[in-house]
């Protein structure tokens, strides 16, 4: 494990990954601005050219402060609120009971301004000298709206969890406590959800840009928004591996409108599949009924003439003669019908059988047509959930793709750390840290 | 802040008391947003700009009303750039000169530019609430 300025432990697998991320990023901007007529467009006074790039990915002093962008995001990964984002949580009384006072970083008062390196600092000693007075205070420097969006969002997190601990810990009788900590969960889950929305109305920025992109508007305007889409996708990976790359981020996945569509899509496909298990069980029950008799069916056309002709068989063992002696020689009827009663059982049976074999073929075609129709309409029923299950699949794996873009949003961060490279390099490092 | 101020009437009073912006170029953007709002098409290129400065503005309110853990204005805020966005799209198409539809119909882009125009208006007369604190 290797111990970041950040503080946040970042495992070497994590490292690697993170480390080809930003330069695959470095590499898609760089790309980007070699395109015909873009090297030397100016974007907010600053130029852009392919060397300044160069050297902003050749210089592993500049890199680093790049990934420390970067690692900013994994606070997620972090222990606790209060060692980490210095969220302090509060129960202070005031006249109408308790308020909950929730201290996030840039209130406590630590930070304010971000020191400025001293111009006498050589450039290669400049990163020691953010790591070393910036350190504590880095979650105040000033940062693209992206970046305070989702540091924000991690922050409310941790409140959360921190709020949903109190409250789970209060004493259920001391109502006060229990309704200030609802109503403060409730009211950050409020600018929780205000974040969210104001990031998907982002997300649907850079998807426009996209779409204009692929309308190949050559406009100025067109290729500063392409640009803007272009970063956002690039630099989206290395935020794919920070906000949205952490386990206990994914759970919160849900609470993204997007990403939610997917557990609802989830949801109504379940649904779906039980509405459909309901309708069909019935009919599937009929035709297992059906299919059954089929099959007793056939079984008596295939083995009816073997059981006719032992029945058939049976009847040689009665003897007709002394049928005719008790004919002649008794005068009592019940004995004759005794006599006669094995015989007249086996030719009922006999009757009944080759009645049976005869109207088996039409039961059978009766049945078949009635487990066709029973098939029909399972299948119909489980044709229609499964395109509406498709349909839901199909929407939620829109979703997941509108979510995905959704780790675009750090488009902005990562243009702009790279346009401040380029700007100045050798003082990069102070524009990183001061904005 | 004063809640009766359109979106229209708040940022032409931000364009006009943005000291940063020069005389010449203020004075270009305040032209594009009073032909916007009388329903006219601007010229391309200024529209372009005011468009981008305007973006550039949101970002500083978004920037601010985050910091400031402002859920109501961060959801207004998110109402009007989902409404930017669909501007800026029909702005591409209109002024794309590679819209075969447009150029070879002047109908559908006289069609499209009224409803765009009319889209602007709609946005522009809204009641922003609470952002003219931010501008």
């Amino acid at each position: 494990m290797q111990e970041l300025y950040t503080g946040a432990e970042i495992s070497p697998g994590d490292e690697q990954v993170l480390g080809q991320a930003i330069h695959s990023a470095a590499d898609r901007v760089r790309k980007l601005i070699e395109q015909p007529g873009f090297g030397k467009k100016t974007l907010d006074n600053s130029l852009l050219t392919t060397q300044a790039l160069n050297e902003a990915r050749e210089s592993r002093e500049i890199i680093d402060p790049l990934r420390r962008v970067v690692y900013e995001h994994l606070s997620g990964k972090q222990r606790s609120v209060e060692d980490v984002l210095g969220c302090k949580i509060n129960v202070v009384p005031d006249e109408k009971g308790r308020l909950i006072e929730i201290s996030l970083p840039e209130q406590q008062g630590e930070g304010g301004d971000l020191p400025i390196p001293p111009d006498d600092i050589p450039d290669d000693q400049l990163l020691e000298w953010g790591k070393k007075n910036i350190r504590s205070k880095e979650t105040n420097q000033s940062q693209p709206v992206e970046s305070k969006l989702f540091t924000r969002l991690v922050q409310i997190e941790h409140a959360e969890d921190g709020l949903s601990k109190k409250l789970a810990e209060a004493d259920p009788g001391d109502l006060i406590a229990v309704r200030t900590l609802s109503e403060a969960l409730k009211s950050i889950g409020k600018e929780r959800a205000s974040l969210l929305k104001l990031a998907n109305a982002r997300i649907n920025g850079v998807t426009t840009a996209d779409g204009v992109r692929s309308g190949a508007l050559k406009t100025k305007l067109g290729d500063t928004a392409v640009k803007t889409g272009e970063a956002a996708g690039a630099a989206g990976i290395a935020a794919a591996v920070t906000y949205f790359g952490t386990p206990r981020t994914l759970f919160h996945l849900v609470d993204i409108p997007h990403i939610a569509g997917i557990s609802g899509h989830i949801e109504n496909a379940r649904n779906i599949v039980t509405a459909a298990n309901i309708s069909m069980a019935p009919i599937k029950e009929a035709l297992s009924s059906a299919t059954n008799q089929i099959g007793a069916l056939k079984e008596l056309i295939a083995n009816g003439p073997a059981q006719l002709q032992t029945l058939f068989e049976g009847l040689k063992g009665i003897s007709i003669d002394s049928i005719n002696s008790a004919l002649e020689t008794s005068k009592n009827a019940p004995d004759v019908l005794n006599k006669l009663g094995p015989l007249l059982d086996k030719l009922n049976s006999m009757q009944s059988l080759t009645s049976q074999i005869n109207s088996a073929p039409g039961q059978i075609s009766g049945l078949q047509q009635t487990s066709a129709e029973s098939i029909g309409q399972i299948a119909k029923i489980s044709g229609d959930a499964l395109r509406s299950t498709s349909g839901e699949q199909v929407a939620a794996t829109r979703d997941l793709v509108i979510g995905a873009v959704a780790t675009t949003l750090s488009a902005a961060s990562f243009s702009d750390v790279v346009r401040n490279i380029a700007s100045a390099p050798g003082r990069a490092i102070k524009k990183l840290f001061n904005g | 802040m004063d809640n009766n101020k359109t979106v229209y009437q708040t940022m032409r009073e931000y364009v006009e008391n943005n000291e940063n912006l020069p005389d010449e170029t203020k004075q270009d953007y305040l032209n594009c947003l009073d032909q916007l709002n009388q329903g006219k098409l601007p010229d391309q290129e200024t529209m372009k700009e005011v468009s981008a400065y305007l973006d550039h503005e949101m970002e500083l309110i978004e920037e601010a009303a985050i910091e400031d853990h402002d859920s109501d204005l961060i959801s207004k805020l998110a109402d009007i750039r989902d409404s930017r966005n669909e501007l800026e799209k029909a702005v591409f198409m209109i002024y794309d000169p590679e819209n075969k539809e447009y150029q070879e119909s002047p109908e559908v882009k006289d069609k499209a530019i009224k409803n765009l125009l009319s889209k602007i208006s709609s946005v522009a007369n809204s009641q922003p609430v609470a952002v003219a604190d931010k501008l």
